[in-house]
């Protein structure tokens, strides 16, 4: 038997951090380097990429971004080799997760179908379609390429989300985000690496706050405020008529009555969800989260954030919304007015 | 009783008084939010919203909103009411073909809306050009240049078209539930169909019982009935000087003051009528005794209006009044001077009418 001495020059990070997301960095990931890596494609004769996936691809990884982050189960934060690695995020499960089966971020309903807004309910990768209220001359430019490269919009690049917004390919633009994450989410303000959206993450992605409703130490803490490099800020870089910028009034107007919905604003105090002297609840985490300057919870001041309606992967309904817009009844009598969603804010339209 | 026929001296009103907005407005709107809001004015990267709001300016709107007042409750199908997201909604500008049979209480802006209609509503801003012959409200108390006090149909004054009237929409003010009846005395209510004064009248608004269905089915509902029409506030106040909050109370007459103040001035030094009154007790006397039963047509003011008021079915002469919409709709009539009547039947001795005019004047169509 020839023994093959393989030399690993590839060092172990000590202590796997496994999934716990400090401000501003994400959890660096841990395990075996072949649960991710492949060095030739190779082994026994035979491609070593996952499922579905067709390689070489960059960074020597086995799968695509979706390819890795997909499952065929149902948990959407799972261990996939069974114990010998670490839990790590599902988007999109070929059995289908669910409002209440998923994580912070949502799940794509359909990870193939690149119709525009397939059935208005995520982010279709692959659309050529420009994003809904793309402005080419706010913060960023005219930077965005998923409406002219053959592969769409994608997870991260210039024509998507994640990693720096200055290079096409996927791999490139997160390149270091998964060992040595330097924001949120790899998700960034700026085009290239140097300004990461604030954020704190829950070790598990609010699995558990989504599937029970309740909890107040199980969320994510998100950042607003007009000058934060803030998570509504991040999503106004694609859909930037939504947001004001910085010093502008523009897009949503300058107060009330607003003209668009106002992100990166102090909820009034008066309202319920306002009045800091209220505890939010497990339900307004999962339902209508709110936004602090700095990400910093107890720094007091709730804000609206353009998370605390929709999900950024997608959700059972349309628009991405974290519950269905058709319940939204306002004026109910009292006993079945709905408390979540718009109304978890606006209480006084109950 | 035979009846005297009395000389007419009532002076014609050239313009409505800005009466109570009886046909729009006031009662908790319900349902779903996305039937009146949007909140990016984009879906499939198209606008939602259409129509200018405020007149001249296009989508985005204030309030998120996806169309116009005038928008919102305009109608081509239904004159009166319509659905919207499990919500009632009032219309007070039908669009269709022919003229509507059948309108809210403040009428309809539809005969203003056509050529040639100046004198049978209130030239409003996306519905009617400004009014050909008057440069400002008839009787205008206030000399506020470039105001709404001249015209409600340019875009040159402050808060033009319905805002001129309807100052601060509270669409979801907590009054009482779509479709149902209820009084409204308040500004945390909304005031009674929006309507509020502004300046020194900043803090005071019109009190009154909202009809849930804002008397769906004019002009045709029956008489002697407590519960298809609202109840308005009177207060007597005095017939020598201009009006308003600050000497009529929260009254639709006081509102309508506002605008048409000089028409209050009622009453000579030597205390006879040189206008007709409003916000005056119907004598409990003479003709006037005999309107007692309540006539839609015919609204009457109740001084004693306040928490636990219901509805009456009857007139009382010696305490209800006269008042502006006794006479006249605030958005429109089929009538020249927005009136719930034509005036060209009002025949004096010319038969048994009993109603409009003769209503009060209960002696002078037969003649007696």
């Amino acid at each position: 038997m020839k023994k093959t001495v393989l030399t690993l020059t590839i060092m172990f990070t000590a202590a796997a951090l496994v999934v716990v997301f400090s401000c501003p960095a994400m959890a660096a990931v841990s395990g075996r380097c072949d649960n991710c890596h492949t060095m030739h494609n190779s082994q026994g004769g035979d491609p070593m990429m996952l499922p579905g996936e067709t390689g070489p691809l960059s960074a020597l990884l086995k799968g695509t971004c979706i390819g890795c982050h997909t499952t065929d189960g149902t948990d959407p934060l799972a261990d996939p080799l069974g114990g010998t690695g670490a839990e790590y995020p599902f988007v999109f499960s070929s059995s289908g997760f669910a409002d209440n089966n998923c994580l912070a971020g949502g799940f794509f309903t359909d990870a193939t179908d690149p119709s525009d807004n397939n059935g208005n309910n995520q982010h279709s990768l692959g659309t050529q379609n420009l994003p809904a209220g793309y402005a080419n001359n706010e913060e960023l430019g005219d930077w965005y390429t998923g409406d002219t490269e053959a592969a769409g919009f994608s997870c991260g690049g210039s024509n998507g989300c994640h990693g720096r917004h200055d290079v096409v390919d996927d791999m490139e633009a997160i390149k270091g985000g998964h060992h040595n994450p330097t924001a949120y989410r790899m998700i960034y303000v700026s085009l290239d690496m140097s300004e990461g959206v604030l954020g704190t993450g829950i070790p598990d992605y609010e699995e558990a706050l989504i599937s029970s409703g309740t909890g107040t130490d199980n969320h994510n803490i998100y950042s607003a405020e007009w000058t934060d490099p803030s998570i509504s800020r991040y999503c106004a870089i694609c859909h930037g008529n939504f947001h004001n910028e910085t010093g502008t009034t523009d897009d949503c107007g300058a107060a009330s009555p607003w003209l668009r919905h106002p992100t990166d604003v102090e909820i009034p105090g008066d309202w319920t969800i306002g009045d800091e002297a209220n505890a939010l609840t497990g339900s307004d985490y999962k339902n209508n989260p709110v936004g602090y300057d700095d990400a910093n919870e107890s720094g007091g001041e709730r804000m609206a954030t353009c998370l605390s309606c929709h999900r950024a992967h997608g959700t059972g309904n349309d628009d991405l919304l974290r519950w269905p817009y058709g319940e939204q009844l306002a004026g109910q009598e009292s006993g079945s007015q709905v408390e979540y969603g718009c109304l978890g804010c606006h209480n006084k339209q109950r | 009783m035979k009846r005297m026929l009395l000389p007419i001296s009532i002076p014609i009103f050239i313009a409505a008084l800005l009466v109570v907005f009886s046909g729009l407005a006031a009662a908790k709107v319900s349902g779903r939010c996305d039937s009146c809001h949007t909140m990016h004015n984009s879906q499939g990267n198209s606008e939602m919203a259409t129509g200018e709001f405020p007149p001249g300016d296009g989508p985005p709107h204030p309030t998120l909103l996806m169309n116009s007042c005038v928008g919102c409750h305009s109608n081509e199908s239904s004159s009166t009411t319509f659905t919207l997201g499990g919500c009632v909604v009032p219309v007070v500008n039908y669009t269709g073909a022919g003229e509507p049979t059948e309108y809210l209480a403040g009428g309809n802006f539809y005969w203003v809306a056509q050529s040639g209609g100046d004198a049978k509503g209130h030239n409003v801003l996306g519905i009617a050009g400004a009014d050909l012959e008057l440069g400002q409200a008839p009787g205008n108390p206030n000399q506020c240049a470039n105001s709404c006090h001249y015209s409600l149909a340019t875009t040159d004054y402050n808060a033009p078209g319905c805002q001129g009237c309807h100052l601060k929409p509270a669409h979801h003010a907590n009054d009482h539930a779509n479709g149902v009846s209820g009084l409204v005395t308040s500004a945390d209510q909304g005031w009674y169909r929006f309507l509020s004064g502004h300046m020194s009248g900043e803090l005071d608004g019109v009190e009154g019982y909202e009809h849930g269905e804002w008397e769906k089915g004019h002009p045709n509902l029956a008489n002697g009935q407590a519960d298809n029409h609202n109840s308005y506030l009177g207060d007597e106040g005095d017939h020598e000087n201009h009006a308003g909050f600050y000497n009529l109370g929260h009254t639709t007459t006081a509102f309508c003051c506002g605008c048409h103040g000089v028409f209050h001035k009622e009453k000579d030094t030597g205390s006879n009528w040189i206008r007709h009154p409003s916000d005056a007790v119907i004598p409990d006397s003479g003709e006037y005794a005999e309107y007692t039963v309540y006539d839609p047509l015919s609204p009457v003011g109740r001084p004693d209006l306040a928490a636990g008021w219901t509805p009456q079915a009857e007139v009382r002469p010696g305490t209800d009044m006269v008042m502006c919409l006794s006479c006249h709709r605030p958005h429109g009539s089929p009538y020249n001077d927005l009136l719930r009547w034509d005036y060209g039947l009002m025949i004096a001795g010319g038969g048994d009418l009993n109603r409009g005019c003769f209503a009060c004047h209960t002696a002078k169509d037969t003649g007696g």
